[in-house]
């Protein structure tokens, strides 16, 4: 079976796995805002913004609460280590193909749903924000505000990608978990890696390890965009990292 | 066998789970905030400015410098005894562990009820005694530093106390939510399931009076009312009875479900 083929065997069975559904409680996020802002008592001190200004700002509150990485974590070890325990991934390579590519088949799977959940967290919070928020004072009606376009909209979402990006480290890591501990144990290393990254955004030095956090220091201006993109080089090349040895090891391991 | 064996069993297994051993992260906090604020390191004593954690006041007292360690150690309060709930219930049930249980020892009531009260104790006992670990790391190291007053209660004893109560019958019914979703749910969803409900009680804060109907919003509100907060035993006596009726939720479903063996 060739690589492409194994990607969407694999995308079509994470779909259809109910737990996968879990990640749709992200929209509680634009949901609370918006119902907030309907009331008039706003969870934030909020100004006026644009459509893209309002959905944006959704998805980096989704990331400073944790939730998106903590779900996605969830999902990460129910793919990969739930499968070796329950022996599914051994039929998934006899049928399928070699035990790499299954490993970069998931990899990619994970980062192409991690991205449509993206995708539609942003539409749903642009649909909120027509649906309710544009008929308030909170809503100015514009797709793109004036403050934003002069912020630079590029720089403005692409502060946001960090998150993603904190959310696939954490699945190298798990990924790499999943080979020594059963999924119990990876789901326990799992959690405790998302919350060390959230802890560690309040630590001096070691907060420039947390992609979230160089995302909202680029959001702040308080780092040059050149700067900010070598550092998620860096993220990309470590998780990259971690899945190659996955791979490596998990062509060498002893499946039940 | 008697409900107390029974629960006595019960607390035997938690303690020597591996699993239980989460609940030494309830200590961590402190050290990190006591030693931070003896050598005034600018990320615990910040305003909240620039990355840092606004936590600190001036003039605090021992039960004051709990309260801070508690209200910032929520998170992950909250996330280890979701997980705890859920491996002790809704694993079991999973695993099939429980149907030995059930066979040797007592009725499925009888094991669900144990089980919430032996891991209600564990967890109490852990809060108590990070409190108190609290307020020796004060004595230590916050004591003689500008952020306290060396004293053991101030004026706000009773909202701080208060607030510990209610944080505590938070939890309560946190683990009573987890346990009956982990009748009918496997690990990971009645994990996530729990969290999100957790989670989602977080924002609830703006709802005006409704807001006190969820537990979770309670704490605060009697801090912030410095414990004149209408109805204090009215509202305490509300969340044990979500505890109970979760509870009796449980037992019921249960006993109407197949346990695999």
């Amino acid at each position: 079976m060739n690589f492409g083929l194994t990607v969407k065997v694999e995308l079509r069975k994470l779909l259809k796995k109910p737990l996968s559904l879990i990640m749709s409680a992200v929209f509680l996020i634009p949901v609370f805002y918006t119902y907030s802002i309907l009331t008039d008592a706003p969870l934030l001190q909020m100004t006026p913004s644009g459509a893209i200004d309002f959905a944006f700002g959704q998805w980096n509150l989704l990331g400073m609460t944790g939730l998106f990485q903590v779900l996605f974590s969830l999902v990460v070890v129910n793919t990969f280590s739930a499968e070796i325990d329950r022996g599914q991934v051994k039929m998934a390579i006899l049928k399928q193909c070699s035990r790499k590519k299954l490993v970069y088949a998931k990899i990619c799977v994970l980062a192409l749903f991690m991205l449509i959940s993206y995708l539609c967290y942003i539409a749903f919070s642009i649909g909120c924000y027509y649906g309710f928020v544009v008929r308030t004072d909170y809503g100015t009606g514009e797709f793109i505000s004036e403050a934003v376009r002069a912020y630079g909209i590029t720089k403005f979402i692409v502060s946001g990608v960090f998150v993603l990006i904190d959310a696939l480290v954490t699945a190298g890591i798990v990924f790499l978990f999943s080979l020594r501990f059963k999924t119990g144990v990876c789901f326990m290393l799992a959690i405790g890696t998302t919350t060390l990254l959230l802890i560690m955004q309040f630590f001096p030095v070691v907060q420039y390890l947390v992609p979230a956090y160089v995302g909202s220091l680029l959001d702040y201006g308080m780092i040059t965009p050149i700067m900010a993109g070598l550092l998620s080089l860096l993220y990309l090349a470590v998780t990259a990292a971690f899945v190659e040895i996955t791979a490596r090891k998990f062509e060498r391991m002893d499946l039940r | 066998m008697s409900f107390l064996s029974v629960t006595r069993v019960e607390f035997t297994k938690l303690l020597r789970k591996k699993i239980s051993l989460l609940l030494l992260l309830f200590f961590v906090p402190a050290v990190l905030f006591g030693i931070g604020m003896l050598l005034g390191l600018s990320f615990f004593v910040s305003d909240g400015g620039g990355g840092g954690v606004d936590a600190v006041e001036k003039s605090l007292s021992g039960i004051g410098f709990a309260i801070i360690i508690m209200e910032q150690s929520k998170y992950i309060i909250s996330l280890v005894i979701i997980i705890l709930a859920a491996f002790t219930l809704s694993s079991e049930l999973e695993n099939g562990q429980i149907k030995s249980e059930i066979i040797r020892i007592c009725s499925r009531s009888k094991i669900v009820v144990a089980k919430y009260v032996a891991l209600s104790m564990l967890i109490l006992g852990a809060i108590l005694l990070s409190l108190i670990w609290s307020l020796l790391i004060y004595a230590m190291f916050v004591s003689k530093t500008e952020f306290a007053n060396g004293l053991l209660f101030d004026g706000l004893a009773q909202a701080q106390i208060g607030y510990i109560v209610f944080t505590i019958l938070g939890i309560a019914t946190e683990l009573a939510v987890t346990f009956l979703l982990g009748v009918k749910l496997k690990t990971f969803p009645c994990f996530a399931i729990s969290y999100i409900v957790w989670f989602a009680s977080l924002y609830t804060d703006f709802m005006g009076k409704i807001k006190l109907l969820i537990p979770y919003n309670m704490p605060n509100h009697y801090l912030e009312h410095t414990g004149a907060a209408e109805n204090g035993f009215a509202y305490a006596a509300l969340y044990i009875s979500y505890s109970l009726v979760f509870l009796t939720f449980s037992t019921v479903i249960l006993r109407g479900s197949e346990i695999k063996a």
